[in-house]
């Protein structure tokens, strides 16, 4: 089966794509207790008013447990907590140099899906998390390989005539006074 | 340029928390190469229109990633018929389903921009034994999943954490 026998015969109308900046994804393994260790990463983190703009959790007794996404310019300072927490340091892999891409909209169907499994797989681009939001569906790859990523894309989707692939030009950071 | 905006609140606010009940869970084992087959899968699946309420994947082990795909109870029978022609269902080892499933979701102004919002939804629950299924944050939006029954205590300790205005 080939991806017209799948059923797609013509481009996808989407509204648009963003790219993040540079992230570090952090996967939190499953340690003796993997409750407790969930919550004092989540809570070192919120203290240190450290932002984790993208997160997957899974409490059905897998390896990996959850896995997040942080700035690349917060990544010295989640290290450095970690490493101050013997059980956190333990039970913490760190993958440098990721980047998300998000689509919009899903319309709630597989559609998008479907076909970005189907580019990565053909491409073999690697996917490290996957989730939707309100809309949007939001993919974790490499870094240095989303431009290659929606180019790929851009073969199967279309996007409105005033409308590019876009990079956030506004960093919003939350700091307590 | 740095411009800087001041605003702070005791507590999150949200718009309010969504609810739904009597929702199937999928977790969906994608073997390593097996990505373009499955996006093939999905592809054609869209004829049955089937909607999600959430789809989340992640790696369970090095090695294995797996989907979750949440959606409502009808949807997911069509989807088992589907699925269950094209891998073998009964080993039980790449395909799971829990049912009933129950979810509740929320969002804020700038909740993927700040830093304590996952840490103050997970430890409502945590703190009173609520079991979480599987949870995303993404955008501006939190997706938990529960299982069933657990919906109304959840939402009752979110209430708390959570200002709605």
């Amino acid at each position: 089966m080939n991806i017209t026998q799948a059923g797609l015969n013509k481009k996808i109308r989407i509204n648009g794509i963003k790219l993040s900046n540079e992230l570090v994804q952090i996967n939190l393994l499953n340690g003796s207790q993997a409750q407790d260790f969930r919550a004092l990463f989540f809570r070192l983190l919120a203290q240190n008013q450290i932002n984790i703009p993208f997160i997957l959790v899974t409490g059905m007794g897998e390896k990996i447990q959850g896995s997040c996404c942080v700035a690349a310019e917060d990544a010295n300072r989640v290290e450095k907590l970690v490493a101050m927490e013997p059980e956190l340091r333990e039970n913490i892999e760190i993958l440098p140099a990721v980047g998300a891409l998000t689509l919009f909209p899903h319309y709630s169907n597989l559609k998008l899906l479907g076909l970005f499994f189907y580019l990565l797989g053909e491409a073999h681009l690697p996917l490290y998390g996957m989730a939707s939001s309100i809309s949007s569906l939001t993919f974790i790859t490499d870094y240095p390989q989303l431009d290659n990523a929606v180019s790929t894309l851009l073969e199967y989707v279309d996007l409105p005539p005033n409308h590019a692939p876009f990079r956030p030009e506004i960093h919003v950071i939350q700091q307590k006074r | 340029m740095d411009t800087i905006a001041v605003y702070w609140e005791p507590r999150p606010k949200t718009y309010g928390f969504s609810e739904v009940k009597n929702l199937s869970l999928m977790n969906i084992e994608i073997k390593p190469g097996k990505m373009t087959q499955w996006g093939l899968w999905f592809l054609e699946l869209t004829d049955l229109d089937v909607g999600f309420h959430l789809v989340l994947a992640k790696y369970s082990n090095h090695q294995e990633l797996r989907l979750y795909i949440l959606l409502e109870k009808i949807w997911a029978d069509e989807m088992l018929s589907y699925i269950g022609k094209r891998i073998d269902l009964e080993s039980g080892k790449n395909f799971k389903l829990t049912s009933p499933v129950e979810l509740i979701s929320f969002q804020g102004p700038h909740f993927g921009d700040r830093y304590g919002i996952a840490d103050a939804a997970f430890k409502a629950l945590d703190d009173q034994g609520i079991p979480i299924l599987i949870a995303a944050c993404s955008g501006t939006a939190v997706y938990i999943v529960l299982p069933e029954k657990k919906l109304h205590e959840a939402r009752a300790l979110l209430a708390e954490a959570f200002s709605i205005p």
